[in-house]
């Protein structure tokens, strides 16, 4: 007979009678697994004496007492767990702030003396290297307008696509089986829905003089989302990397795109496990009343602090077409274009190889599919996605 | 009525599982039901029968009672939002879903440190000499330290195991065979001691 395994002579020191007589008689005769077996009962003991905990005293009536009123709490938002990945509030003031450069990449460019003239309908995406001297300046234009939402973006959580679809008034998403890693077979799904949401930004008085009392009316959505992958985990993930609440070890609100976000973010990602994330939205949309956008954009172009990089993509944001901005993080993700379905998109990708993403736009629907795997898996599930 | 398998305690591991509720016996019996009393909702009945155990999950990683038992609520909240509570996977859930969320929380290295600072000022209440409460946290510290320096699957059997699971649950509880439990319990065993080996010589 062959020699025990590691894993049944483990097994002999904690339940020797689930051990079976065959493996049991071996042992009796071999003095070479007796002698493996002591060196495996050794580190059993140092480990049962290093795991000793103390033992507490529970009151379970006190606490499903606790517990009850809390199960019909609704379930959080599915964005509610990837919070703390690295976007915290100036990172979000800036890409906000990208995005509003980006919505002048006009498609109407002309005066508009007052009347609603549509300034911002992306047809295609590209990147915008944010890098946190950016941010800085980005930053200040937050300060500039306050919003006013008719109808807020909210994500809600639902139980199946064809849920997702019937909220959001999208197709249904259907992604390909065959396309989908072995990591992700087994994969726990949500999915969740986003009613289509409008808001006014109106320009205050700590805004450039010529866009003071002007409104930019901004169309989210509606979108819906498939994850596949353990969300609870990744929530639990991102708050035991100490990013929750937004703030980093101490103290000090982190900067999007700063090595220190992006390695606790990387962490997030990597104790959550596989995950695979699927967008599909209309693309969003702004009009304007009483401005230009040659005003907006001699405004932005006039704010101290822009990086190089952010004055030469607001100076080119003549380009009738319309760009969907992709905020990256500067020398932490790189990004070139791709085919995809039959459209040129974007593939990101992470520098360290924990991911990638994909991100086209078609017939004036934006489409993402990202997540904790290779660009050539991803690019399999983009292909392979149906609507 | 629910019913919970046969869970025997196991020779060799630590004892110190709080999960037997008054009102269930580990056969799954409720007494108050066979007295003609109402049976209990099953995901009351869930609770009663698993959030001790689940509790001692927690606390074995974290040393922390009241953490320990918010990660507990936590944990059959999600489990109620995701599950039906007669689920026969119930019990490896919930067991899975604690050492993950526990070690999720031990690697919060803030969170590490107030834990540590706290317990450096609170003390051992159940030990008087004060060599002796020294000597324990720095115990602790160690053991924290390496479960949160452990790849998690090696952490995560490890904690199951010395929570007092059987190696059938602890094997329902990986998705893996009871044989499978051993080899990843000595793997993890001989990670651990490394661990600890190298904290205690730098």
């Amino acid at each position: 007979m062959r020699h025990l395994s590691e894993g049944i002579l483990r097994r002999l020191y904690d339940e020797p009678y689930a051990v079976d007589d065959v493996a049991r008689r071996h042992y009796r005769s071999c003095e070479r697994c007796q002698r493996r077996f002591r060196a495996i009962a050794d580190d059993a003991r140092h480990a049962q004496a290093t795991m000793v905990a103390t033992s507490i005293p529970v009151d379970v009536h006190a606490a499903l007492s606790r517990v009850r009123p809390r199960l019909g709490e609704p379930r959080p938002s599915l964005l509610a767990p990837l919070r703390g990945l690295g976007w915290r509030r100036p990172a979000l003031a800036g890409t906000v702030a990208a995005i509003l450069v980006a919505g002048l990449s006009v498609t109407a460019f002309t005066p508009l003396g007052g009347d609603l003239v549509s300034i911002f309908q992306p047809t295609r995406e590209s990147t915008v290297t944010i890098s946190q001297g950016d941010l800085t300046g980005l930053d200040a234009f937050s300060s500039w307008g306050t919003v006013t939402w008719a109808a807020r973006p909210e994500l809600q959580q639902v139980d199946s696509a064809a849920q997702a679809a019937q909220v959001s008034g999208l197709p249904m998403v259907r992604v390909s089986p065959g396309t989908l890693p072995a990591t992700m077979a087994g994969a726990p799904v949500s999915y969740a829905a986003m009613r289509q949401a409008t808001g006014t930004v109106t320009f205050t008085s700590k805004a450039p003089a010529q866009l003071q009392g002007s409104t930019l009316q901004v169309r989210l959505g509606p979108a819906e989302t498939v994850v596949y992958g353990d969300l609870g985990k990744a929530g639990a993930a991102a708050h035991g990397t100490g990013t929750a609440n937004g703030a980093t070890e101490n103290g000090t609100a982190a900067q999007g795109g700063s090595d220190e976000s992006m390695s606790q973010a990387r962490d997030t990602l990597r104790a959550a496990g596989p995950l695979l994330g699927i967008v599909i939205m209309d693309a969003p949309r702004a009009s304007s009343t009483g401005v230009s956008v040659a005003q907006i954009k001699q405004a932005l172009l006039a704010q101290p602090g822009l990086s190089p990089s952010v004055r030469q993509y607001i100076s080119s944001l003549d380009d009738p077409a319309g760009n969907l901005p992709i905020p990256i993080p500067a020398g932490q993700v790189n990004a070139h274009p791709v085919q995809v379905h039959g459209v040129t998109g974007t593939a990101i990708g992470d520098n360290t190889g924990l991911g990638s993403g994909v991100v086209w736009i078609e017939q004036g629907r934006v489409y993402a599919v990202a997540g904790t795997l290779t660009e050539s898996q991803i690019m399999a599930i983009a292909n392979g996605l149906s609507t | 009525m629910r019913r919970l398998g046969h869970i025997p305690t196991p020779g060799g591991a630590s004892s110190d599982v709080n999960a037997l509720p008054a009102e269930l016996t580990r056969e799954g019996k409720d007494p108050a039901a066979e007295d003609g009393e109402p049976e209990l909702a099953p995901f009351d009945q869930l609770f009663l029968a698993e959030y001790g155990r689940v509790v001692a999950i927690a606390n074995r990683v974290l040393a922390d009672r009241a953490e320990a038992e918010d990660v507990a609520q936590e944990v059959f909240i999600d489990f109620h939002r995701r599950h039906r509570p007669d689920a026969p996977y119930a019990s490896a859930w919930l067991h899975r879903a604690a050492v993950h969320t526990a070690l999720n929380r031990l690697r919060g290295r803030r969170r590490r440190q107030q834990r540590e600072r706290a317990q450096a000022r609170d003390g051992d209440p159940t030990l008087l000499d004060p060599e002796q409460v020294v000597e324990r946290q720095e115990d602790r510290r160690l053991l924290r330290a390496a479960l949160a320096r452990l790849p998690t699957r090696a952490a995560t059997v490890l904690v199951l195991r010395y929570s007092g699971l059987s190696y059938m649950e602890v094997g329902a509880a990986l998705g893996v065979s009871a044989s499978q439990v051993g080899t990843r319990l000595r793997r993890a065993e001989q990670a651990l001691r490394k661990e600890v080996h190298r904290a205690t010589s730098v």
